[in-house]
């Protein structure tokens, strides 16, 4: 073996740490950390109590802050290894949740006016957390349903500039002016136009993750060209389904987790994305999903 | 998944730790066999080869760090391949990177040639003394076997800087084992 076949082969032992380091390396991406929801999950129960009390108020307002604080003890931002197309990257996810906004405090008048008793016993109630990528993805609620979703890419005029540069030589301003404005106007409805998928959390309440899993799955068959059989899923822990409408770059992806919540009712997890996304936005969803937890308030 | 939950259902001899493995390093594997093999059929052969690999030495073997050990392990498949291939490595696209490492060897005349051991160890230690992205770059380069043009852009800079960086660490490499004598 020639030398510089030698040293190719000893490069194998070069060391763990530094294998997993040049991996990590150029693509590592950081953030900087933000508090994305309002109220504490023990909030919501020490408001029921506190909200009808005048002096309570300023306590909630002092708790509150306390609890904001926990929460973010609780699920702090952090790092997560994610691999699109085999890259391997380090993307920081932050917490993105069902738990209900901030209650307004009553004035006094109002709260006097309440015929409440002063002590609310609080019914347990479960809600979700999951982490997302918040440097790609942009988070919003629709009728119920907790989605998150690729963020707009905006087609910039130094793009659009650079895309017909060639075409603008010799044009006057204005001609030129009109064609970058043609150019950024075809660029943007190309980007608003393309499919990239999303996540969609909503929570079937009274029914079992089994009995939602079937009866998704009797709908998905009447629509989709292959449907899965129900399976158990490990992360999160609950049952999955996958179905898609043929191999062609543009055919449609479904991947569905139902996850008890504890109560009765199943939360349902679906990310839908694109066959050509697989690897690109189907990876990145599948690692913010296996952060999804149900929690007890 | 964890790596360690994945180790664990391999320690169990759970049939999902092949999905769960290829789920998180599938794509590691094909991305260095299609480096080295430059065939997709071939890559996922060799991906297939990595998990029962994997599975055969998972346990007793426990690795530290699963994404180095798959990695090696995908490497060394696709570089077997090659060669049981192409009977000379040299008649091969990866003449380029041997062409490259050809610059590291050192003019050593009447030493005697060092261990595999010795000179794995001086590259270790070599590539210890060097600043984080230069030892990242020549590990993608010379391990993971990545193109220029994918190096350029996974550290964000010019492929020329990149030629130069690489070049003037392979020349560094070259004096650092010439210093401790070596003959490879």
């Amino acid at each position: 073996m020639r030398p510089e076949e030698r040293l190719l082969c000893l490069m194998d032992a070069v060391s763990d740490n530094m294998l997993e380091e040049a991996l990590r390396a150029g693509n590592v991406q950081r953030k900087r950390r933000k508090i994305l929801f309002g109220l504490a999950a023990a909030a919501c129960i020490v408001m029921l109590f506190v909200r009808f009390v005048p002096a309570g108020q300023v306590m909630a307002a002092q708790l509150r802050e306390s609890l904001e604080n926990l929460l973010e003890e609780l699920f702090p931002p952090k790092d997560i290894s994610v691999s699109p197309e085999g890259m391997e990257e380090i993307v920081t996810h932050e917490i993105y949740s069902d738990l209900p906004e901030q209650d307004k405090p009553l004035s006094p008048e109002e709260s006097l006016s309440q015929e409440e008793p002063l002590f609310q016993e609080s019914e347990k109630q479960t809600n979700f957390v999951i982490y997302f990528d918040t440097d790609s993805y942009e988070t919003a609620e629709e009728d119920g349903c907790y989605i998150i979703r690729p963020k707009r890419i905006v087609y910039t005029r130094d793009a659009a500039m650079d895309s017909i540069s060639a075409l603008l030589e010799g044009l006057s301003e204005e001609e030129a002016e009109q064609k970058i404005q043609e150019r950024m106007e075809e660029g943007q409805h190309f980007y608003d136009t393309m499919v990239l998928g999303e996540i969609r959390i909503t929570r079937m309440p009274e029914m079992s993750p089994e009995n939602a899993a079937q009866e998704i799955r009797r709908e998905l068959l009447t629509h989709y060209v292959n449907v899965s059989d129900v399976t158990e899923s490990s992360l999160p822990e609950g049952l999955y389904l996958r179905a898609d409408e043929g191999t062609a770059a543009d055919c449609e992806v479904k991947e569905i987790y139902f996850v008890d919540d504890g109560s009765g009712g199943t939360y349902i997890i679906t990310a839908s994305y694109p066959v050509e996304q697989a690897e690109g936005h189907g990876t990145r969803f599948r690692s913010m999903i296996e952060t999804f937890e149900v929690i007890w308030t | 998944m964890e790596d360690k939950n994945i180790i664990r259902l391999f320690f169990e001899r759970s049939q999902k730790a092949i999905s769960a493995l290829a789920q998180k390093y599938g794509k590691l594997c094909r991305r260095i066999a299609m480096n080295i093999l430059k065939n997709r059929q071939d890559a996922e052969e060799v991906e297939n080869d990595t998990y029962m690999k994997v599975w055969d030495n998972i346990p007793p073997a426990c690795p530290d760090i699963l994404m180095a050990y798959v990695s090696r392990i995908a490497r060394n498949l696709s570089l077997s391949r090659y060669r049981h291939d192409h009977r000379k490595m040299r008649d091969s696209h990866l003449q380029l990177y041997l062409e490259e490492l050809e610059e590291c060897i050192p003019d050593s005349q009447n030493v005697e040639t060092a261990a595999d051991d010795t000179v794995s160890a001086l590259i270790n230690a070599f590539l210890q003394q060097q600043n984080q992205t230069t030892r990242a770059m020549f590990i993608q380069r010379y391990f993971y076997m990545e193109s220029i043009p994918a190096l350029s852009k996974r550290f964000g800079l010019k492929e020329s800087n990149v030629s130069t960086r690489l070049n003037r660490t392979r020349a560094n490499l070259k004096k650092y084992l010439e210093k401790e004598g070596i003959a490879l």
